[in-house]
């Protein structure tokens, strides 16, 4: 029984010593949250982790330029380029990868088929142009249903 | 049997001691690099993985307990035993190690600690929940035991193993003395392991000693040329320690559960992380064999205008 409830203490001390970490990491500071400077850079950094990926022109980015969309030359791929925290991450997402896409507003929202990201929401120009992305990613998605 | 201490459970309070000191020169220098979110998940998987030891560690000790009469050989508690556990060991970590790697079913429980797109200390206490479940012990922990070495020795010089390991988790250290390079696992070839930029790929297995990658073919140098780019080839888009522990297991479900034949899902489970049937996902190999085309390519133009 003494054994449980010293392992209990450890277990607790833990936790809370793992609490303590994380609260001096971000009372310290000292990273920047990241941020695509242009749709250029977003489709060059897709490119550097997805090799062979191409960018074409056809991409935007949200307003807080933390997300960005690039559709690959020839449209095979569509790049998506998401900033976490510090640190940027990166899908070349296939069309039966695309669960649905949709527009509320300026706000175009992307459900993915992927466990660890499965949604992503950019904040566009106007409804217009978030309209327009939403009619082209269902074109896009589409094809998979072609494919089937 | 002598009284032998955890090193790790030793070694816990240098560890944080060490975190706290990096965090400190990240700050101070921009040498290294936390952010909090990453950091509360490589350290909750770290405590879920302690966790997990208590409450599955059990059926290692099972498993070691009943094959210890069939040891070959009975080596005893003798200094020397304890140095051959570590050499030994070692080497059964490097196999252990890269068939990790290369094994789908095995890389589902290590792709955790490589989730982090961060490169510090912290990171080497993202550790898997669920490694006894994989029984990886029992194809590599056996053989040092049915050798003879006690399992008692063999747990120790494991765990110290892991206690050299943890101090080369860092961007704070560059290259060493020369000598040290060549024949210790040191910060800037582990850097490396834990790239994924496509030359880096499947790169230092080594635990404590590089040798084993020299002897086996697997070295490579870091490259001021090439800085590497930490985490996995599909990032994840999640701090949630639950899908960093369970991502790659469900993926593997998944695409078994899809599969159209039983050499199908025999590949999904036992392949390389990334195979599929066609082709047509990343796996190392692909990764490696496109990148080398590429660069080539850069090398030669005229061969691609030629083509």
């Amino acid at each position: 029984m003494s054994e449980v409830i010293t392992l209990i203490i450890v277990i607790g001390a833990s936790a809370l010593a793992v609490g303590l970490l994380v609260a001096l990491n971000a009372f310290m500071g000292g990273w920047t949250r990241a941020r695509l400077s242009d749709v250029t850079a977003a489709g060059e950094r897709i490119g550097v982790d997805v090799l062979g990926f191409r960018p074409s022109p056809m991409a935007t980015l949200d307003a807080e330029r933390r997300t960005a969309l690039v559709f690959e030359q020839g449209g095979a791929r569509l790049g998506l380029a998401v900033c976490r925290g510090d640190k940027i991450t990166v899908r070349a997402l296939r069309p039966n990868e695309l669960v649905s896409a949709d527009a509320v507003g300026s706000e175009l929202g992307l459900r993915l088929d992927d466990y660890t990201l499965p949604q992503v929401s950019l904040r566009l120009g106007d409804p217009t142009q978030a309209q327009r992305w939403v009619d082209d990613i269902k074109a896009f998605m589409s094809q998979a249903d072609s494919k089937d | 049997m002598p009284n032998l201490p955890d090193p790790i459970f030793v070694a816990i309070p240098a560890f944080v001691i060490l975190v706290i000191a990096e965090m400190i020169y990240a700050r101070t220098s921009g040498g290294a690099r936390y952010e909090p979110r990453d950091t509360a998940a490589s350290l909750t998987m770290g405590l879920g993985n302690t966790i997990s030891g208590v409450l599955l560690g059990g059926i290692a000790v099972y498993w070691f307990t009943l094959i210890e009469p069939f040891g070959l050989f009975d080596i005893g508690w003798a200094w020397w035993a304890f140095a051959l556990a570590f050499l030994l060991d070692d080497l059964v970590y490097y196999w252990s190690h890269r068939f990790a790697h290369t094994v789908r079913w095995w890389w589902a429980d290590h792709v955790v600690h490589h989730s982090s797109q961060h490169y510090n200390l912290s990171t080497a206490l993202r550790q898997p929940w669920l490694s006894p479940l994989t029984l990886k012990f029992i194809v590599f922990g056996s053989w040092l035991v049915l050798l003879g070495f006690p399992p008692a020795m063999i747990a120790f010089v494991a765990a110290l193993n892991l206690v050299y390991q943890f101090w080369i988790h860092t961007e704070a250290i560059g290259k060493m003395w020369a000598p040290i390079e060549w024949i210790m696992n040191t910060p800037s070839h582990h850097r490396v392991h834990h790239a994924t930029n496509p030359r880096y790929l499947d790169r230092n297995y080594a635990g404590v000693f590089i040798i084993w990658d020299r002897l086996f073919g697997t070295f490579e140098a870091e490259r001021k040329d090439e800085p590497c780019r930490y985490g996995i080839v599909r990032n994840l888009g999640t701090f949630n320690p639950i899908k960093i522990c369970l991502h790659e297991w469900l993926a593997i479900i998944r695409d078994v559960r899809g599969s159209k034949s039983v050499s199908e899902a025999l590949g999904y489970w036992l392949g390389p992380p990334g195979w599929s049937p066609d082709g047509s996902r990343d796996s190392s190999k692909i990764l490696k064999a496109r990148w080398k085309a590429r660069q080539e390519e850069k090398s030669d133009p005229t061969k691609v205008a030629a083509e």
